[in-house]
């Protein structure tokens, strides 16, 4: 496993849901260190379903403690392009799937973690994964669609 | 739209601060490494030309087994010593080719290296030995003592000659060794009863020096990799 | 993060190469000057862990050199090194790569990375054979770096650098020592002058000098001083 490009992916997944740099690269890290610590969990497979399913927990824990919905303005501005779509409609999308739904979106879709890991971190079956990940992109598409110019 | 949305929602977050990040990182403990996957990808480097050579090996000594059965038995016996002389030169390749210092510097050191690929080959032709004392017709045991007595000699001529002679030298050394184990294979054949029942006790004999000698041999030989020499 | 030398000797028969050295040496670049047969390439193998000590230990953050950990966090450019035949630049360095410990994705990753960085992406599927020195001496330096490391051991680097290359290698050090600690052993003085924060100069197996370097020092005059010879110029 390439940890120098899964530790970006997971960052990635951990910002969108936390919409605070700071607080994506603490959850990151500690993901990280707790993998370490873990015995097993080394093939690869293993590991980005253990890696999802704590940094899943530890957003989740951040929820809590802030008590608040993170904003969509909270996002730091992103380098380099912007994409064909308005980023603020994309985090408003986004905000309005369920929990599952936005997981299977960030970690399914965008990171393209294996269908394995996700159905780990998010206690589904493997065909569930396939299923419901489809149907969250066409509500993100829809919702993308009726927002969009 | 597919790539689209998938390169937007990239996007639409930065990545981590680079600097924090490699810090970070390098902080860690070196990342759990499996030896099974080094020692998979170590059999990936052997040559092909080390496959070939046994496969040749291999081919003749059925073709011996088919066109001319009587012979069979030393025939294979003068081909094993030049399997084992592809199993040496495999292993002496780190020296050859000046690779020594990198790879005694790295995470999996020479040693690892020299072991991995030595063992790939090495079961391979344990394999092939089997595979040609099954076909043998005669007792399984003893066609295998016969097929492995020239392949460990010839190995630890080679393995010796490689250790004390640096450079293609050293190979050529290695060759002369296949060579001569091959030779007096052929010589012995015209002697009477060297492959008769009766005379099966001196092979034993033979195999459990030559199999002493072999182990010393490696011994050495994996020493020598721990440091630069 | 701290390489520790301490007394460390080595002794070939009865020629003592390297003799008694302690040293502790801190993120940043350490040049280590010195006339041929000084023990500058033994006290580097030593610190590699390529060669074993007769006496004395290295350690890197409490690790010791013949621990994996060491050599994981360790990266290393001989004075001279082969390659296997018909590999290509890009081979070699996924061969390395395997060899640090990296997995097939992070090597390919790398390799690109570096690959860019010492300017060989053009000719990395052409063989190694047909390399230039300057070319086979920067495949070099890349491989050294593929596992990002927090020890980097350089030993006369840049030999068979033209002028252009030279420079570029020295911006490249100068980076990489803000982190990482390096240890760049050369007889060119020009190299040590611009790059080096801190130098040693080794003589018969010993250090007889080691301090921070104050730029305005004229370091051939130093080094004049030392050995009663003309310094190597590039």
């Amino acid at each position: 496993m390439d940890i120098d490009e899964q530790y970006d992916r997971i960052y990635r997944y951990c910002l969108h849901k936390l919409g605070s740099p700071a607080q994506a690269e603490d959850v990151t890290q500690e993901t990280f260190l707790r993998w370490l610590s873990a015995a097993g969990y080394r093939e690869e497979g293993r590991a980005l379903g253990y890696l999802y399913t704590v940094a899943r927990n530890l957003c989740a824990d951040q929820y809590r403690r802030q008590k608040a919905e993170p904003l969509p303005e909270d996002l730091a501005a992103p380098d380099g392009e912007p994409g064909v779509l308005d980023r603020l409609a994309l985090a408003q999308a986004l905000a309005a799937l369920t929990d599952q739904e936005r997981d299977l979106v960030l970690m399914r879709y965008m990171n393209e973690a294996p269908v394995g890991a996700v159905a780990a971190a998010l206690g589904i079956s493997r065909f569930a994964v396939y299923r419901r990940t489809a149907a969250a992109l066409d509500k993100l598409r829809t919702l993308l669609r009726e927002d969009g110019p | 739209m597919n790539d689209d949305l998938r390169d937007a929602l990239r996007a639409a977050v930065p990545g981590p601060d680079k600097a924090r990040k490699r810090a970070f990182l390098r902080s860690l403990p070196p990342a759990p490494v499996s030896h099974g996957r080094f020692l998979l990808s170590q059999a990936a480097y052997v040559r092909p030309v080390t496959w070939m050579v046994s496969l040749a090996v291999l081919v003749l000594a059925l073709a011996a087994g088919r066109l001319a059965p009587g012979d069979a038995v030393w025939v294979t016996a003068a081909l094993t010593p030049f399997a084992a002389l592809a199993a040496v030169t495999e292993g002496a390749r780190s020296t050859l080719y000046g690779m020594e210092e990198l790879e005694l510097a790295s995470r999996f050191s020479l040693r690892s290296v020299v072991l991995a690929r030595m063992g790939a080959v090495g079961l391979a032709h344990l394999a092939l030995v089997c595979v040609l004392a099954a076909l043998g017709g005669g007792s399984f045991f003893r066609a295998g003592v016969y097929f492995l007595t020239p392949y460990l000699l010839t190995d630890l001529l080679g393995l010796a000659a490689v250790r004390r002679v640096r450079g293609r030298e050293g190979l050529y050394l290695c060759g002369g060794a296949a060579v001569l184990t091959a030779g007096l294979a052929l010589a012995l054949h015209g002697v009477r009863g060297v492959y008769d029942p009766a005379g099966f006790r001196w092979w034993l004999l033979a195999l459990a020096l030559v199999l002493v000698l072999t182990g010393q041999e490696y011994l050495k030989t994996i020493r020598k990799t721990e440091e630069l020499s | 993060m701290e390489l520790t030398i301490d007394r460390l000797s080595k002794q070939f028969g009865p020629k003592i190469a390297v003799d008694r050295v302690s040293l502790r040496l801190a993120p940043g670049v350490t040049g280590l000057l010195g006339p041929n047969g000084a023990g500058k390439t033994t006290l580097m193998r030593l610190v590699c862990g390529i060669l074993k000590p007769t006496a004395g230990m290295v350690s890197f953050d409490g690790q010791d050199v013949g621990s994996e950990e060491y050599r994981a966090g360790l990266g290393y450019l001989p004075q001279d090194f082969g390659y296997y035949p018909d590999f290509t630049g890009r081979d070699f360095l996924l061969y390395m790569a395997a060899m640090k410990g990296l997995d097939k994705a992070a090597a390919r990753r790398k390799s690109d990375e570096l690959l860019a960085v010492v300017g060989l992406s053009d000719v990395q599927k052409k063989k190694v054979k047909t390399y230039s020195g300057g070319m086979r001496q920067r495949l070099g330096i890349a491989q050294a770096l593929l596992n990002d490391p927090k020890l980097l051991v350089l030993d006369e680097p840049t030999a068979g650098l033209d002028p252009k290359e030279r420079v570029r290698f020295r911006d490249l050090i100068a980076t990489l020592g803000r982190d990482s600690v390096v240890l760049l052993s050369t007889h060119i003085v020009s190299d040590v002058e611009h790059i080096a924060g801190r130098v040693l100069i080794m003589k018969d197996g010993q250090i007889v000098h080691d301090g921070a370097w104050d730029k305005h020092e004229d370091l051939e005059k130093f080094y004049l001083a030392q050995f009663g010879e003309e310094a190597d110029h590039a």
